[in-house]
């Protein structure tokens, strides 16, 4: 049932993604959900699930948004396994860790947007700045209302990663 | 056998970047090839995004015209339930009036040329806003083609690049990798409109010897097929004549407002053409 109400709010979030009628989309510039999804994905799932969501949302992504360029699927890979490369050093679960880790994935998508779009479509790196910032803007006021909105959703993975921190803590004392 | 049994995950991630680096480099190289997954894709949502978009104007329009308006004064309840249910009523009529007087627009629009037009509403926009594309309702069924010309009354929007069942995606000429050969109205000077993923859209390879002036407008040339010819793409906002190089920098303005767009025409293609 959790399972099916988090897929039903990815669902829910991708077509609010989409919408016209999603407000400042009049710009173009909306929170990135989808960043949002990736973190999620990156901190609640075993790598492997987590890792197939996060490039099935991309590769959607990458069929409503432009013309084909592959950048998702590059863009939301790499803040995932950014994320997991963090593991054994962050605890995911306090908030403001959390809120950090979002900074840091918005950081990482910029890298990588500022290495296409120079390299692509040679803009100025300042020319993307303005709005990477707004968009980043967006996403980091969004983030702390839509994170707990997933939290209990997979409550039990946490329960099981402390259960599997205790476990590993115990077999090095054995050790 | 037993290394990869005993890397499986690591292996499986390297598979997905795998996948992934090589659609980003496929990317570069077609850029605007798309595949059947894409159009199988776009053809499954554009009945849940017509569903959401509609359900989201209702709850909206509900919102703005109804529950915006309960937390006021006890006394004025019954009178403001009854102004309510006018205003309601008054706005339905007015976006009717407002959306009659569109297509109308529309309608005299279609006439004026010899192209079979098709009347489109826009039911997506982008995800990300690094690019420009909308969805519009209208797909191969309706006899939308890719590479059909979309535009309004007000001018040129873009064109179609993916067309599935019954949705299609059209790229605004606001979009970085939209390019479309122009003609300076007045002079008749030959350019290439291009976008910068921004409000404003870039003239290029004008010669400096050319002469542009601010408020110049910017008519499609008709040469690719695409767009009618004369159809207007914006006007001249600014002209900027570097030391070096060849051409000028033009800036100019599109003559739609692609935050208002609502309904668009296709500009269908001839079946001889369509081969």
């Amino acid at each position: 049932m959790k399972k099916t109400a988090f897929f039903a709010l990815v669902c829910i979030l991708f077509l609010l993604q989409i919408s016209p009628v999603l407000p400042c989309a009049d710009y173009g510039i909306r929170p990135d959900f989808i960043l949002i999804l990736a973190i999620f994905s990156a901190v609640q799932f075993p790598l492997c699930c987590g890792a197939f969501i996060v490039f099935i949302l991309s590769c959607l992504m990458e069929v409503f948004s432009g013309v084909n360029t592959g950048l998702y699927p590059i863009i939301y890979l790499s803040v995932f396994l950014s994320i997991r490369s963090l593991e054994g050093y962050f605890d995911f679960f306090r908030p403001l860790n959390l809120f950090l880790l979002a900074i840091f994935s918005l950081a990482v998508k910029f890298i990588i947007l500022l290495f296409c779009f120079n390299f692509i479509y040679e803009f100025r790196h300042f020319e993307i700045l303005a709005p990477f910032l707004k968009e980043s803007a967006y996403t980091l006021l969004v983030f702390p209302a839509l994170y707990p909105l997933l939290g209990p959703l997979y409550k039990k993975q946490k329960k099981n990663l402390e259960l599997k921190n205790i476990v590993l803590i115990h077999e090095q004392r054995h050790r | 056998m037993q290394f990869f049994i005993k890397n499986k995950r690591s292996l499986f991630i390297a598979a997905l970047l795998l996948v992934a680096l090589t659609l980003f480099a496929k990317g570069i190289e077609q850029k605007t090839k798309r595949s059947f997954f894409d159009r199988i894709v776009l053809t499954l949502f554009s009945f849940p995004l017509s569903i959401t978009n509609k359900s989201i104007t209702a709850i909206s329009s509900a919102w703005h015209h109804y529950f915006f308006l309960v937390g006021l004064n006890d006394e004025n309840i019954a009178l403001k339930k009854r102004v309510d249910g006018l205003s309601i009523d008054n706005q339905l009529l007015r976006e009717q009036s407002d959306e009659n007087k569109r297509l109308r627009e529309l309608l005299v629009f279609r006439k004026k040329f010899e192209h079979k037009m098709l009347p489109a509403e826009i039911i997506g926009r982008d995800p990300s806003g690094w690019f420009k594309t909308v969805l519009v309702d209208k797909g191969t069924l309706d006899g939308v083609s890719r590479d059909a010309g979309v535009i309004t009354p007000d001018g040129v929007v873009g064109c179609v690049i993916e067309a599935g069942l019954n949705s299609s995606k059209v790229l605004l000429i606001t979009d970085i990798n939209s390019y479309i050969d122009v003609l300076i109205k007045r002079t008749r000077t030959h350019g290439i409109v291009v976008g910068r993923g921004e409000q404003t859209c870039y003239l290029s390879y004008v010669l400096k010897t050319e002469e542009v002036a601010l408020d110049d407008i910017i008519v499609s040339s008709g040469i690719n097929t695409v767009y009618p010819k004369g159809i207007i793409v914006g006007t001249v906002t600014k002209i900027k004549k570097d030391r070096s190089g060849f051409f000028q920098s033009i800036e100019i303005k599109p003559a739609v407002d692609f935050s208002k767009l609502h309904e668009v025409l296709i500009v269908l293609r001839e079946p001889e053409k369509q081969k």
